[in-house]
């Protein structure tokens, strides 16, 4: 499925590091970190709390920039693009599954979904999203009206419905019963092979990790290991 | 590009909020309102007041004289620049009005034969033109004076015309733009029931008055381009030698002077207030829309972060400010015009215009909105840098706990005494106050507009109040005030003092003068006693007497024309009998409500002006009851000219300023009141939604109603308390740009405090706050606190 000799790599980052300034104090969040994601792979990184997985997460979308390193993804230098630029990079090619769904209240599920389709080049219809996550009879409900996991899922649809190349996705389940979560994990599942998106799920549980073709570890702000899996399992018999 | 997901997401949000989204609109809305208003109905007004002029040939310079012969009008003809001269017989006389327990003063002024010639064309409103019918002749009455009298064509008068009873018949009631208000000489306010205008027929006139072949009066219209003041030099040479009390322009002249001191007031208001009502929306706009781009930071975050750009997400937050500035604004001009064309009509009836037309130019809409666009602009962009600045990747990370500090208190058992005594909740608004100085400091500012527009609605009424008390009870302390036919004997004096009913009696001679450095015209009052009838007070109501020696007391608005300060001296040229030149020093100054009036000792005037022991009139101070007892024989006596009734005077002062002020002042009043409430409301709801989580956050744990309640009530009153004395403040200091801004060359008012102003402005607030609290405090009974909690989760 993943094939790393004939292709380009999705993302290429070398040597990136992040500080940020607290005060006096300097917050090494990325220490020199290299990294190759492949076409379609489904990658789940994983990592104490504080270990900068968001960190390296938000820079790979396009979300934030390096203090230094470079990131290479589908022909760009992202850490030389410009504000807007990173924009349309991200409107083009990344989709976002944030820990706490950031759904518009305002919004009913189908236009929170619309939001995005109505500003990407080749979008799949809103309806047909919500399908894809099981979501097709609450197209009308305010988000105020979902459970959190059916929140998450039209989250996920978001994501999802510009068929992105990058799905990246902080923390999907960090706020969800075990239940749910395996739920808006298989939602996640489906949607990354039936788009064949390169995904990168971030998580503290480890139990994640089975579902992964590969497993990242970070530690204070560097990948401490990596593990690659012949089997994935699925979603469904993931249990925590 | 504005995609249709944003732009519901914008109408649901403006939905949402729509009680705070329709307070701020209403107060733009006032503010454009007033602009709209006091410009359009300005504008009508001066157009109409033009057109008027321009139809019925308005002349540009009068002069009234003793008497000429007829040929003098073609030397003034030749006078370069003038370009129309009509010679007229005007004559005061007085008419013997049933139900008027003293004669009436009138004034008949000759006219030309048919209605379309001359100056100062007489507009017929009922019945038609009077034909010459000696020795009973025909007259047209003056409107107001008519319907005063309940005068119809067909009504006859009596009148006194040249010292003999004559039946005067009325063919009709007639308008005229030389008295757009009726203003009897001598005084400075119009009085409709006690002085009319007679338009005769200029063959009766001459008959009338013994003036064959002459005239006593005369109005000249100006060619394009003429000096006026020139042309005024040049028939003063040609009138001197007729006993002309020389000539002035349209400034001069009383009706006009007068339209136009109402209509600059109006522009004080004009300008002034739609300012402050601006500031105010601005104030709220920037208050309101912060906090809501701050609870939309998450939000603004993921558009970002889903790829919208800062420009689009910028936009969207401008577009919801401006759907409501929008909304605000037509609202205000709609309003503005409806309220425009209704103070035209009120002004146009007032001023009794016969025609007019208001008219809202596009311009003043185009502008008006433009203001309150901008002033809503200007009060959001500061809290868009924000969302400009604010990173995609905030999206990523939950919403922080906003940092607090501790107060000042360091030491930990004083500060847990102090929380004792605060208890949470107290502590809870403290802390989030001193979190945001500025919001606070912003908050605290709006809600002192809304005091001191309060605050400014009222001293404006408080400074009538206030003339009416000085002039009319503490300055003027007499009755009547009667006008003796030419220069009375000083014996007079003791004549009516020994008439019964008579409690005192004070002399007093008012002689025209002019002031030719200024070229001002004005009055000098020579009085009998500084400290009788009439009083000269100063600003703060304490008499200001005259000075033993040759010194004069100048009101000090006069004294401010002229740049003038007590220990100058001011030069004067009498206008009447040998016009003697003569200086005074100025000695005092007083206030005046008429503001241009000098006064001197009778005895030592009379004596400069080479008519000594002469008086011009008597005020009269009766027992009580005996007023009209006393006003009926005087006017039987034949050295009377007129009496005055003060209590008439009073009643049209009420009629005329004090009804046009009032009426200004009570929009104002009205607009200010709804800003009030729009501040207050905003105030309340906006923090209110600030704090939701943390006061369910407080039911979740075991608070009750009551007391959760309490601290968002509390922090509610801890701002309006705080935000009063700077209202206060604040109003007081804008009253008197107000004051300054308003000030007119015939009323001139002190500035005036009084506390119950403060007071009353104050309860108006906290009224308003009351009711907002009210209605606050319902919604949070409503709120389900456990839903406020899971929204988040
Ligand atoms: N905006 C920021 N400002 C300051 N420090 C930050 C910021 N974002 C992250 N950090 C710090 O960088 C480190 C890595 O954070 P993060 O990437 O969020 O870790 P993780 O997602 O693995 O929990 C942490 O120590 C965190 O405190
Ligand atoms: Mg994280």
């Amino acid at each position: 499925m993943i094939d790393r000799g004939a292709s380009e790599p999705v993302f290429a980052a070398r040597g990136l590091t992040k500080t940020y300034h607290v005060g006096d104090v300097d917050v090494h969040a990325l220490r020199d970190v290299d990294l190759d994601l492949w076409p379609g792979e489904f990658v789940v990184l994983l990592g104490p709390s504080g270990s900068g997985k968001s960190t390296l997460l938000n820079i790979l979308g396009g979300l934030d920039v390096p203090t230094s390193g470079t990131v290479r993804s589908l022909g760009h230098d992202l850490s030389s693009m410009t504000d807007a630029q990173l924009t349309m990079f991200r409107r083009a090619h990344v989709g976002f599954v944030f820990q706490f769904y950031n759904l518009i209240p305002s919004l009913t599920a189908l236009e929170n979904v619309s939001l995005v389709t109505e500003i990407s080049p080749m979008p799949m219809r809103p309806e047909e999203a919500l399908e894809l996550v099981g979501l097709a009879d609450r197209m009308d409900h305010f988000p105020a009206q979902l459970s959190g996991g059916e929140q998450q899922r039209v989250a996920i649809a978001r994501a999802i419905a510009k068929r992105p190349s990058i799905l990246l996705c902080d923390e999907p389940t960090g706020a969800l019963d075990a239940t749910t979560g395996v739920v808006v994990l298989a939602a996640i599942e489906r949607v990354a092979s039936e788009l064949n998106a390169t995904t990168a799920i971030i998580t503290h549980n480890a139990a994640i990790a089975a579902m992964a073709g590969r497993v990242l570890r970070m530690s204070g702000g560097r990948l401490a290991s990596e593990q690659v899996h012949e089997h994935r399992a699925p979603a469904s018999e993931i249990t925590w | 590009m504005r995609p249709a997901a944003l732009t519901r997401k914008l109408l649901r949000d403006v939905r949402q909020r729509l009680g705070q989204a329709l307070a701020i609109a209403v107060v733009l809305a006032a503010g454009v309102a007033t602009f709209v208003m006091s410009l359009s109905m300005l504008d009508s007004l001066g157009a109409t007041l033009e057109a008027y002029y321009a139809r019925s040939r308005f002349a540009h310079v009068f002069a009234s004289l003793e008497r000429a012969p007829g040929a003098i009008a073609d030397r003034l003809n030749d006078i370069d620049g003038v370009s129309v001269v009509q010679e007229r017989i005007v004559q005061g006389v007085l008419l013997d009005m049933p139900g008027l327990e003293t004669p009436a003063l009138a004034r008949v002024v000759s006219l030309p034969e048919s209605p379309t010639e001359g100056l100062n064309l007489v507009h017929v409103r009922q019945g038609r033109w009077p034909a010459p019918a000696m020795p009973n002749p025909e007259v047209l009455v003056s409107e107001k004076f008519a319907h005063e009298h309940s005068l119809r064509p067909g009504s006859s008068i009596s009148a006194i015309l040249n010292g003999r009873l004559q039946i005067l018949r009325v063919s009709g009631l007639a308008l005229s733009p030389e008295y757009i208000y009726l203003i009897a000489p001598g005084s400075v306010l119009p009085e409709n029931e006690r002085f009319g205008v007679l338009w005769m027929p200029h063959l009766d006139a001459q008959a009338a008055f013994d003036m064959r072949g002459a005239f006593n009066d005369v109005v000249v219209r100006l060619a394009p381009g003429a000096h006026e003041r020139d042309v005024i030099d040049q028939v003063d040479r040609v009138l001197d030698p007729y006993g002309s009390l020389g000539a002035f322009g349209r400034e001069d002249q009383p009706s006009h002077q007068f339209v136009d001191n109402e209509l600059r007031e109006l522009r004080g208001m004009a300008v002034f207030v739609p300012v402050i009502f601006l500031v105010v929306a601005a104030f709220l706009m920037h208050v309101v829309f912060g906090r809501f781009v701050t609870a939309q930071r998450q939000q603004a975050a993921t558009l970002k972060a889903l790829g919208y750009p800062t420009r689009a997400v910028a936009g969207h937050y401008v577009a919801f400010a401006l759907t409501i500035a929008v909304a605000g604004a037509a609202l205000g001009v709609g309003l503005g015009a409806w309220m425009g064309r209704g103070m035209t009509a009120l002004y146009a009836e007032y001023f009794n215009f016969p025609h007019f037309g208001y008219r809202l130019r596009s311009s003043i809409a185009v502008v008006a909105v433009a203001v309150g666009l901008l002033a809503s602009l200007v009060g959001v962009l500061p809290a868009l840098r924000g969302i400009l600045r604010l990173p995609p990747a905030e999206a990523m990370r939950p919403p922080s706990p906003p940092t607090y500090r501790a107060g000042p208190l360091t030491h930990p058992r004083l500060r847990r005494l102090w929380a004792r005594l605060l208890g949470p909740g107290s502590r809870m608004v403290a802390r989030s106050m001193r979190h945001r100085p500025l919001k606070t400091a912003l908050t605290l500012l709006t809600l002192a507009l809304a005091t001191a527009i309060l605050v400014v609605a009222h001293t404006t009424m408080d400074a009538v109040d206030f003339m009416i008390e000085t002039t009319f009870h503490h300055a003027q302390r007499y009755d009547l005030d009667v006008a003796l036919h030419d220069h009375a004997d000083i014996r007079a004096r003791a004549e009516v003092a020994a008439l019964p009913g008579v409690r005192a009696v004070d002399a007093y001679r008012a002689v025209p003068v002019r002031i030719p450095h200024a070229n001002e015209r004005t009055v000098v009052r020579a009085l009998q006693s500084d400290d009788g009838l009439l009083r000269m007070l100063d600003i703060d109501g304490r008499p200001v007497r005259l000075p033993t020696g040759p010194g004069v007391v100048v009101a000090s608005s006069l004294a401010q024309r002229l740049g003038a300060v007590p220990g100058d001296t001011l030069r004067v040229e009498v206008l009447t009998g040998r016009r003697a030149a003569i200086d005074l020093p100025i000695a005092g100054l007083t206030i005046d409500a008429s503001g241009t009036a000098i006064y001197a000792r009778l005895e030592d005037f009379t004596q400069a002006i080479g008519e000594p022991n002469t008086l011009g009139g008597l005020y009269i101070q009766c027992e009580p009851g005996q007023r009209s007892q006393v006003a009926a024989r005087l006017r039987e006596s034949p050295g009377v000219a007129a009496v005055n009734d003060k209590a008439s005077t009073l009643r049209s002062f009420q009629e005329t300023v004090a009804r046009s002020m009032g009426i200004v002042q009570g929009v104002i009043a009205l607009l200010a009141g709804a800003i009030a409430v729009g501040v207050v409301y905003n105030t309340a709801s906006v923090s209110l939604a600030e704090r939701t989580r943390d006061l369910a956050t407080m039911r979740v744990i075991g608070f009750t109603r009551r007391e959760v309640a309490l601290v968002q009530l509390g922090e509610l009153v801890l701002l309006l308390l705080t935000s009063l004395p700077m209202g206060l403040l604040l109003g007081v200091g804008l009253s008197y740009a107000v004051h300054r801004g308003t000030q007119s060359d015939l009323f001139r008012m002190p500035f005036i405090l009084q506390s119950g102003t403060l007071a009353w402005s104050a309860l108006g607030v906290l009224a308003a706050g009351l009711a907002c609290a009210t209605v606050v405090a319902a919604r949070m009974q409503t709120m389900d606190h456990m839903d406020a909690l899971k929204a988040m989760d």
